[in-house]
Formats: C-alpha cells, structure tokens, sequence
C-alpha cells in the first residue's frame, strides 16, 4: 500500500471516530443560523458579529453573510448582531432541540467610516477559530487607506507583514519568499491567471465590485489547491436588491462606471473601467511612455427567491479585462492580453445545519508577443482551465465542523515560443484533475479549535513525476490559553501543477505565461510549519506574531541558458523560505493605528548554486495610521520600510565579441564591445526603500447623492527610492517621485 | 511643538535624500580568448584580452587596453599544429584605445578533419582550452537565378538542413563600381532583410542568425537597395552594377550558441537583471568556432539594372519562365 492510500484510510478512520462521538454528543440542542445583510442595499455583510449574551457565545458571518450556532440549549436567547459602520441590532430567538432557527437581520449603516462602533462579542466569535496566516478583509476596511493612482486591493496586501513587493512598478506580490505566481487568484471561485493591466503596474480588479477578501499568507485549508504559496479569494458584491444605484469614478487613470440594482428574484451589477491616459504611467517608468490601453468589465446576476426555490441563491457572473501595448513604432514589439472567466454557482441551505454549492466555472486567458521589427521573438500564451466542484459543510451539534468536496478541472495550455534562431518551439498539453477532500474542525470546545483535512488527487494536469494518486495533508490548530491569548499552528502539503514560464529576474512582466508543467519535470511542490501566537490585552489593542518555515520542491525556474530547441524551458530548482512577522492594531477614537514588522529569509537552490531570489526582501516595517476627523473628512499616513532587494553585483567588464554582420570585414579586430561581468548571483543589496504616503478624503450626502474626493500624496518626501541601475550606461533608475493624486466618485 | 517639527523636518531632510549606490563587487580577473576559424582562408586571428574595473559607471570610458601579450597560442587541426603569431594590427576605430591592436594570427590554415582545439598559455602560465567542430558546408536545393523573377516579388534560396542546432547568417551583396574611378574598385552595398518605416524615416533590418534552411527576400526591398545605391547623385550611369550575391554563413554548435547569446533581445519593456554569457573556453571566457562562408551568384537583367538608371556591367541574362 503506498504511503498516499496510507494516509487517506488513517485520514478516514479519525473521521469515523470522531463522528460518532459528535452524534453522541448531540441531544436536546437547536441550532441558530442566520443571513446579515445591508438594509438599504440588501447586499450580505461578511464578518459581521453574532453574539448570544446569555451563553457568551458568537459567530462571525462568512462571506456571504451567513453564520450558524450550534449546540444551543433550547431556551429564549438574545442575539446581538453587529458590524463596523452599521447600528446593532437585538433579537430574541427561542431556541428549540433538534431544530434549526433561521435569522434574517438587515442592518442600517451609519455615518460614521472608521471602525469605532461596537463589535460585540468579537473575540467571543474568534476563540477557537482556525485562522492562523488567515486576513479577512471588508472593503469599508480599505476604504479610508492612502489610494496612490486609484485603490488597488493587490497593492493594499503589500502593506502586510509578510508580503513582498517588487517595488513601485508592479502590483504583484511575493508571498512569504515565494514568486508570485504560486499565488492563487480566485475571483469569486474562478482563477483568475494574469489580473494585471498596464505590465503590472495595477490590478484588473475593480475595488468597487468587491466585497471582501480573504487572504491566507499561507498553511490554507484543504479546499483551496492549487499554489504552493498563499490564496487570495475575492468575494465579490451582489448588487442592490431594493432599488437602482449608480457610481461613477474618475482618477487621473480611468474612468469607471457602476451600476447595480434588482433584478426578479435577486439583483445584478454591472461595472466596467477603462483608462484614458498614459500619463500616470510615465511616472511608474522614469517618465518613459507607456501606450497602454486597458479595459476590465464585471457583470453578475444573483438570484435567491424562496418561491422558486427555498433557501437557494443561484449566481452568475463574468469578468473580462483586456490590455494591449501598441506601439506605432514597427521598431517596437507590441503586447496584447485577456482574462475572460464565467462562473455559475448554486448555493443551497437546508432544513438540517448542512449547506452545500456546486459551482461550474470557466477562466481563460490569452497573450502575445507581436515583435514587428524590434529584434524580440513572437510569444503566445493560451490557456483555458474549465473547472466544476461541489462542496458540502455539515455542523454537528457538537460545533464540530465537516466538510468535503469533488473537483473536477481540465485544463488547455499553450505556449508558443521562438528562440533566438528562429525555431519555433510549443507547450501544448492537456489534463484533467480529479480530486477530493474532506475536512473534520474540531470546535467543541471553546477553548480549542482544530481542523485536520485531506485532498486526494485521482489525476493530475501534469503528468511528469511518476505517481499520480497523491494527497495533500493539512492540519490547523488554535489553542485558546486565557480569552486574551491564543497559540496557532499549522503544518501542510501544498502542490502545483500550473507553472510560468516567466523569469523571476525580469523586473517588469509583461504577462505571465501559464503551462501545465511540462512531462519533463515533476509538479512543484512545498511544505509550510507556522505557528502564531494572537494577544489581545484590551479591545482595543491586540498583537499577532507568526513565524513559518517554507520548504519548496521541483519549483519550475525559467531556463536562462535555453540556445537551442531541444533545451527544456524549464528547469527544476528548490527553495526554502523562513520568517517571522509581528503586527499590531490600536484603536483610539477617532485614531486606527497599525505596526507591521516582518523579518524573512527565502533561497533557491537552482544547478546547484544557491541564492536569494529577487523579492527576498530581509526587513519589512508598515505603519498606518487613519483619522476620522469628523463632517465627512479623514484623513490616513502610510509609511513603509523594505530593507534592500538582491541584486547582482558587477564585478568588472571584458570587450566581448559581438559582431553584428560577419563581411568581409575583420570583425574578429573591431567588433567588441564592453561586457558587465557578473558576481554570483543576487549577493548584493539594493539600497533600502520607504515612502511616505499621505491622504485625505472628504464624503459629501445629501439625500442618495453619494460623492468622495479623495486627494493623495505619494512619496511625500520624494524619496529617491532605487529600481534599477542600467550597466550599459550607469543610469540609475528610480522609482515613483513625489507625486499629488486626485480620485473622485459619485454615487446616485 | 517647534521641537516636533524641527524633528520632522530633519528627518524628511535625511530620508529624502537619494541613497548612494554601490553596484560594484571586487573585480573578478579573468582572460577572455577569442577566436573564430573562416573556412575560407589560410589567414587566423585570435585574440586574448583581460577584463578590467572601471572607476565610474560608463564601461566605455575605459582607455586602458586590454590584450594581452605574449602568450602561446595554437591550435590542434587533424594531425597538424599551428601557432598563431603575436603580432600588432592597426586599428580601425583608435577613439577607444590609442595603441595598436595586439592580436596573433596565423597565414598557414588550411581547414583539415572535423574537430579543432585551441590552447593559449598565458604569459603567467595560466591555460586557456578549448574544442570545435567543424560545420558542413551547405547545399543548395533551390535558388532564384534572376532578378526580377517573372512570376513572383520576391526571391529564394533553400539549402539543405544541417544538424538542427546549426544557424545561419545570410547576407545578399551588391557589387558596383563608379565609371569615374580611376581604379574602378570595387564597392559592395549589403541589401537588408527588409525595410521599415517609421516616422518617415526608413531603417534596414539587416538578417540575423537563424535556423531556417531558406532565405526570402523581396524584390521590393532590393530595388530599394538599388535606388540607395547613388542617392544624391544625379548621374545615375556613373553607376555600373555588376550583380548580387548571397552569402550564406553557416556556424558551428559552440558558434551558434554565442551568436544566439549575443542576439538575445529583450523588449522595449522587460529589464533584465542577469546578463546571459556563453563561453566554450575553460577556465576563460570568449569564443573557439568555426564557419563557413557559401556563396551563390545570382544576376540582375539588364532591363531591371537599367530601369534605375544604371550601366549593366555584365552580360544580359533572361528569367527563366
């Protein structure tokens, strides 16, 4: 028996065990569940906070505004319902055994935008949860940050302890040592694999059509695979069920327009976003143009209508953005790339505490490389990935928690390239994926949460690598000492069998070319240890700190010495990547302030030689601050410390050979031309980075007229931070100067 | 609160400064050796060069030349030996380097067997090594003879494949001379793979080393070749043009590969913070290779030569149907 079907049947049995012990458990006891959403907009809150008094217990709403209790004794209980931004409310609900209470709470917003209203029972519905490396987000949580050009939530996770950036030029983020397309991207549960516009200086997603964010720097659960890294998952709005609304945005980028409002049944949004200037982008590249036109469009129908099917929500929904890089000049290459998804999801409640969803997704993308007479080489990338899953969460009376799910996936991949002779060399693979998991959290006790899953592969997209049947373990635990502190830790195996084929030296990517790693080479894959300890001493004040430990195998690094066509285009390499990061949140009225520090080390081990990759940034310090200063304005400073960036040193220059035309000329005499020589790679530092940004906002109401100025101020202090220096001229480049921003919105 | 702001304002003061940066290591002495073997010639060049610091940022504010003198060069070729000479050569661009071109050569090579090997021996002892084979001379399988062909805007040359890993640099030639030269030398115009336009300004794009087995060029881009020939010059019979040929460069493996390295372009966008540097020499840098130089003749007709303005200088020749 192999040591996959080992773990799976011991996997199985614990399950079976504590399964019966969960039923014996359950007597006499009723189960609360509820759905919270907005009561001018009937749009769902997400972690909004139920808390009964009487019993000192709580949930947070996930994100679709839906929580469940269970295990409730049967008795009249008061629940208190809030959220940041919204009046409590109250309930009173009786309890009955072996029934389920359903809670409908549609909550009033109020004027206040900072998070200094109540939130009841918050560390109550926290105690045991097993959120270790986990973020949730709310986008009235960003709302009041420094916006730069325009809110971009990828640049918002730069801002966390632990994430990386590769500086004011791109969007991307690097993950706690590890490249950023070990990322997954979900928009709502469909991948999304480039959601980049203009080479990565800003994200395609629309902040406006979002409603939260959960982010998992690492140690995620089993239902999420895919990465080796992190998983960012974008929930995304559902539209005004009582009355049509509109918003209109402009920054001195795009232009966007927004509308949302009911539809029989349920509710739609429409938004869409288009730029209209490439002035902006001149300051990302040392004012050198870029003609970038991009576009992104988001469309969704919800529908949740108890007369045509009860306790049942049906959505579907598009994205699609589009970039191109035309230049006019045949002497320059152009670009051109497209993200396409489509997703239906059925989400369904039932009458025991059981919810289950099948979701049938499509994601595509698209990109090339047109060289015209530039000297580049023709490159293209299509990729389709067709994806259905279903998913079930069952509570047990106990609290305790199972989950499962079947996945099946099948993905297109094709990549073209041309090498530098002229040969034309393609990726063109194909898979299928089937896999499976099931989840057991234990949350029976209040003072102790775990949940320990199992994924297991059937199939996989790459075939390389031998065996196929392989399972990715996962356990979390948090261990509630006294209500002020709790001890966290999570141990998994992660793979994937998606790689780029993208040079993580190249300190622009255009795009990034998706394959099903090739035959050649196995699937990548990586181990996370993290532990963490939270502290909250007041409610006001809490402290986090985690430290990890990442090790990475048959990573797929791009082959730099590929001359000829039978050379691979990948090769493996390994990795390990270790940390420790520390974050704190204060809430003074009317002042949220927040200190990140994180300390990492990451490595690659690529032909032997070993070194730290680009984004291995040592020291990291992020300071927030944000005010409300009351009548519609606030105000927010972000500062931000990156200890230097690797790079690689030169170590002298030879006069290389480098004839252009081979003529009668003696070329072997006068075609030389000076070469850098290079130290090993990526042992020096780039000199330290930090930014001031600064912002202030103003909110203007009258009636449902809705209007924000938001005016922004990056590198107040002009900080002359380093992005790159030329070797061939010993011009150094810089990064984003001093620079005045303006956003403004309306909304009707 | 004149204390806070006296803080505040010292401290934008040294953070917004700009950060000096260093981005040189010590410097990595090393010997590069160059030598490129034309199949067509008994006359070799090699050169060995040392790499050098440079005190500022600009590698081309270096005067200090490079070459090395006085080591042992030679090279194995079949059962034979030869040494390369250490020798002087005057530059052709001295804005650089003021002193003459230290070099070595050799007037003695005649390309026998398939497989050469260099050794250079450094004044200080040092050994530069190397291996190269030697590439097949092409074969024509189909050529276009005439300019312009009768039915088609453009012509073709194939040749037959070599190993897959062999590339090829092809060159077409105008060969000319002016009437009012008392010497009639001989002058060479090098028709580009194509023309473009840009801003009203028209570049060449030369050929650069591929892999494929053909060669097409339009008929349009040589006339364009034909017209620039006496730009300016009004009289346009001076001109006698005695016709094309193409030139076919056909490079070894190791050849190949340092081409490929030196051609590797990124785009307008991408910056790249590895620098790619193919060698085959051990325990140096640099190049040992091999290449042969194909030639085919074809002809203009008078009708075309004439339709610029020009003298045939050669006999008429008739497109084949």
């Amino acid at each position: 028996m192999s040591r996959s079907k080992i773990t799976i049947t011991i996997f199985i049995l614990i399950i079976s065990l504590v399964n019966i012990t969960s039923h014996s458990n359950a007597q006499d006891k009723g189960t609360l569940r509820g759905f919270i959403a907005d009561s001018l907009s009937g749009e769902a809150l997400p972690y909004a906070n139920v808390y009964i008094k009487e019993l000192n217990r709580g949930a947070n709403t996930d994100f679709r505004g839906y929580f469940i209790i269970a295990s409730l004794p049967s008795s009249k209980l008061t629940v208190t319902i809030s959220y940041v931004g919204y009046k409590s409310q109250q309930l009173t609900v009786r309890i009955e055994p072996n029934k389920v209470y359903d809670v409908k709470a549609r909550l009033a917003p109020t004027n206040i935008q900072l998070r200094t209203i109540e939130t009841t029972g918050e560390r109550v519905a926290k105690e045991n949860d097993t959120d270790l490396s986990l973020q949730r987000i709310t986008i009235r949580d960003l709302e009041n940050l420094p916006k730069g050009i325009e809110l971009d939530i990828f640049r918002v996770l730069q801002t966390m302890p632990g994430v990386q950036t590769g500086g004011d030029v791109s969007a991307r983020f690097y993950v706690r040592g590890s490249a950023s397309n070990e990322n997954l991207i979900l928009l709502d549960n469909t991948p999304i694999y480039n959601p980049f516009h203009a080479m990565g200086i800003l994200s395609a997603i629309d902040p406006d059509m979002i409603s939260s964010l959960e982010f998992y720097k690492g140690g995620f659960p089993v239902e999420y695979t895919g990465r080796l890294s992190s998983v960012l998952k974008i929930n995304t709005k559902n539209g005004n069920k009582n009355s049509i609304s509109g918003k209109a945005g402009l920054s001195l980028l795009t232009a966007k327009l927004f509308l949302e409002g009911p539809f029989p049944g349920g509710s739609f949004i429409l938004g869409g976003r288009k730029n209209y200037s490439d002035v902006v982008l001149k300051k990302f590249r040392n004012d050198n143009s870029i003609p970038s036109d991009f576009y992104d469009i988001f469309a969704k129908i919800n529908i949740a209508d108890d007369n045509f099917m009860k306790d049942a929500k049906f959505s579907l929904s598009t994205f699609f953005s589009s970039d191109k890089v035309m230049n006019e000049n045949p002497l320059l290459e152009d670009f051109q790339w497209k993200n396409n998804t489509l997703e239906f999801n059925y989400f369904q409640l039932s009458d025991t505490p059981l919810f289950y969803q099948v979701d049938i997704s499509l994601s595509s993308f698209s990109g090339e490389r047109i060289p015209n007479e530039s000297g580049s080489k023709y490159m293209k990338n299509e990729f389709n990935e067709y994806s259905m899953h279903a998913d079930f969460n069952y509570v047990y009376d106990s609290k305790d928690v199972l989950a499962g799910g079947i996945k099946i996936t099948e993905v297109y991949s094709y990549q073209t390239l041309t090498n530098n002779i002229g040969q034309e060399s393609t990726i063109d693979l194909k898979g299928v994926s089937l896999s499976a998991y099931l989840k057991y959290q234990w949350l029976r006790n209040s003072f102790i949460g775990s949940d320990i899953g199992i994924r297991a592969h059937g199939t996989r997209l790459a075939g390389g690598g031998g065996a196929t049947f392989i399972v990715e373990p996962r356990v979390n635990f948090t261990l509630r000492l006294i209500p002020e502190i709790a001890l966290k830790g999570s141990w998994g195996l992660f793979m994937q069998d998606l790689v780029t084929i993208s040079d993580e030296n190249e300190t622009i990517l255009i795009f990034e070319p998706w394959v099903i790693t090739p035959l050649y080479l196995p699937p990548p894959t990586a181990i996370h240890y993290i532990a963490g300890i939270e502290i909250n001493p007041a409610p006001n004040l809490s402290f986090d700190i985690e430290g990890y430990y990442k090790i990475m195998h048959n990573l797929a690094i791009v082959n730099d010495k590929k001359f000829f066509i039978n050379d691979p285009d990948l090769i493996p390499g390994s990795g390990e990547a270790y940390g420790l990061e520390f974050q704190t949140k204060y809430q003074l009225h009317p002042f949220n302030f927040t200190v990140s520090y994180s300390w990492m080390k990451s490595l690659r081990v690529v032909r032997g030689i070993t070194y730290p990759p680009r984004f291995d940034s040592r020291n990291n310090v992020n300071l927030t601050l944000e005010t409300d200063l009351g009548s519609g304005w606030s105000a927010s400073a972000m500062w931000v410390y990156t200890s230097g960036l690797p790079f690689t040193q030169i170590t002298g220059y030879y006069d290389k050979l480098t004839p252009i035309q081979i003529g009668d000329n003696p070329f072997l005499l006068n075609s030389y031309s000076p070469f850098t020589m290079l130290s090993a790679t990526n042992i020096g530092r780039l000199p330290d980075y930090h930014r001031l940004d600064l912002s202030l906002s103003k909110r203007i109401q009258i009636n449902n007229f809705k209007m924000s100025i938001d005016l922004s101020v990056l590198n107040v202090y002009d900080r002359k931070n380093l992005f790159y220096f030329r070797r061939d001229t010993g011009e150094r480049v810089n990064m984003l100067p001093f620079f005045p921003s303006v956003n403004l919105k309306v909304e009707l | 609160m004149k204390k806070y702001l006296s803080i505040i304002f010292i401290f934008i003061i040294f953070v917004s400064c700009e950060e000096s940066f260093e981005p040189f290591g010590n410097l990595k002495e090393k010997y590069a050796l160059n030598c490129i073997i034309r199949g067509d010639t008994t006359f070799q060049v090699a050169t060995l060069t040392r790499t050098y610091a440079n005190d500022n940022y600009n590698p081309y504010s270096n005067t200090i030349d490079p070459n090395v003198k006085g080591a042992l060069i030679r090279v194995w070729n079949g059962d034979s030996v030869v040494i390369f000479r250490d020798t002087t050569f005057n530059r052709q661009d001295d804005s650089k380097y003021q002193i003459p071109y230290n070099a070595y050569y050799t007037n003695k090579f005649t390309l026998v067997g398939d497989k050469l090997e260099i050794e250079a021996i450094l004044p200080s002892g040092m050994r530069l090594t190397s291996q190269s084979n030697i590439p097949n001379p092409i074969k024509f399988s189909y050529v276009d003879k005439v300019v312009p062909p009768l039915t088609k805007t453009y012509v073709e040359f194939i040749w037959d494949v070599g190993t897959i890993d062999n590339a090829y640099l092809t060159q077409v030639s105008i060969y000319y001379y002016k009437k009012n030269d008392p010497q009639r030398k001989t002058r060479i115009a090098y028709v580009p793979a194509r023309y473009v336009n840009q801003d009203g300004r028209s570049f060449a794009i030369y050929p650069k080393p591929s892999n494929n087995n053909k060669f097409v060029l339009d008929v349009e881009t040589i006339s364009k070749t034909m017209q620039l020939i006496s730009e300016g010059d009004p009289d346009k019979s001076n001109y006698v043009i005695l016709g094309p040929y193409l030139e076919v460069a056909s490079f070894n493996k190791s050849m190949s590969t340092y081409f490929n390295s030196i051609a590797r372009t990124n785009d307008a966008y991408t910056v790249n913070l590895n620098e790619l540097d193919y060698t085959n020499i051990n325990n140096g840098i640099g190049i040992f290779g091999v290449f042969l130089r194909n030639y085919w003749s074809f002809d203009f007709t008078h009708a075309y030569i004439k339709s610029f303005g020009y003298t045939p200088g050669l006999a008429d020749v008739v497109p084949p149907i």
